[in-house]
């Protein structure tokens, strides 16, 4: 082979081949929830440097492609749903029951998502509870049902669209349990019901 | 032949590299420069403005909160220091402060602050500090930032108040 074009080739090979896992290792990277700094805490997940200097650049990219404008962790701690109780993605097709209590915060919310991380369009305008809309059990606990269909009582819309979905749960102001422990402390269940 | 081939793979290596942390490291200037120069293209620079409450057509941000009034700055403090005036209300409110690489440098939340006014000067990466007054001074991780006012709304008849609460926040430059 005659040596500009063995030149030629090699430049082409390194573009391409150095491109391409440069690309496909840094996008597996950054949308990883498990990049340095997550702790995972059951069917949830957070990263307590998000928002902050402290943020690895993989935590900074996903949080800026997932997350922009999150606060830091002395203001607030996000954790993002990981998945149903049989490790599946969430879909809007699918009924969910969401359990728990209120967490150890000022302020809590639960908030669903599409898998274009806005709000889910419906017709009842809701897309989240927290700690002033959510309607308690007697026992102090709360059940949501996150469905595309109507439920009774604390009904979260999927919509109509069948898409992936993510829940975000905003603890503003924690009590301290949530910064000693944030992959101990009791976090909602959230278990499928069915499918469509 | 076989020294041909090595090059090209150790060339491959090092290009993988190199695009692999530039990628990465680029994305959070890329998002907020997209927030800043592109979502918000056509709102003032060093000027408070005051969102609608979020629904579902809210879609320059990821992942709004539906609970929570935003008031938005996009402050340019590279000539001169901005003076933020925010009257709190009864319940949650912070501010925060973003760079351009999307960290959160400072918040500020009602519970910290020691009056029902707040006032924070934002001075550039390096200019000098005027005389504050009272004001809380902040120094600027870029030049070239956002600033964010939250305050959650616990009902629907609590909204028309704290849209009055979020258009009387101001911020404005000062010599």
């Amino acid at each position: 082979m005659k040596k500009p074009l063995k030149i030629m080739l090699a430049v082409l090979a390194v573009l391409v081949i150095g491109g391409g896992i440069g690309y496909g290792t840094a996008v597996a990277a950054y949308e990883s929830m498990y990049s340095r700094g997550t702790v995972r805490n059951g069917q949830w997940a957070t990263n307590l440097a998000a928002g902050s200097a402290e943020a690895s650049i993989y935590t900074r990219a996903n949080i800026a492609l997932h997350g922009l404008l999150a606060l830091a962790k002395s203001e607030t701690v996000y954790y993002q749903c990981l998945g149903d109780d049989k490790g599946e993605q969430l879909r809007s097709n699918c009924d969910y029951r969401i359990e728990g209590n209120a967490p150890d915060a000022r302020w809590w919310s639960i908030t669903a998502y599409g898998q274009d991380d806005f709000l889910i369009p419906n017709e009842q305008k809701r897309y989240s509870f927290n700690t002033n809309t959510v309607k308690l059990n007697l026992d102090g606990n709360y059940v949501i049902y996150l469905s595309g269909l109507p439920k009774e009582g604390n009904w979260l819309p999927s919509g109509t669209k069948d898409q992936k979905v993510a829940l975000s749960l905003r603890l503003y102001n924690p009590g301290q349990p949530v910064y000693d422990n944030p992959g101990g402390i009791e976090l909602p269940r959230i278990t499928r019901e069915g499918c469509k | 032949m076989k020294k041909w081939i090595l090059w090209t793979a150790l060339a491959s290596f090092l290009f993988a590299v190199i695009v692999h942390v530039g990628l990465v490291s680029y994305i959070p200037y890329k998002a907020m420069d997209t927030v800043m120069n592109v979502r918000f293209k056509d709102l003032p620079r060093n000027t408070m403005n005051p969102s609608p409450p979020i629904t579902e057509q809210s879609r320059n941000v990821v992942r709004p909160s539906p609970d929570i009034l935003y008031t938005i700055c996009m402050y340019d403090v590279s000539k001169k220091p901005l003076l933020f005036t925010c009257k709190l209300p009864d319940g949650y409110w912070s501010a925060s402060f973003y760079a351009d690489d999307t960290d959160n440098f400072y918040v500020i939340n009602d519970r910290q602050a020691k009056s029902k006014t707040v006032e924070i000067l934002l001075v550039g990466k390096s200019t000098p500090v005027p005389d504050a007054g009272g004001a809380i001074v902040l120094r600027a991780q870029s030049d070239k930032g956002l600033a964010l006012i939250r305050v959650i709304v616990p009902d629907e008849k609590s909204l028309p108040g704290l849209i009055e609460v979020q258009k009387q926040a101001t911020c404005k430059q000062v010599d």
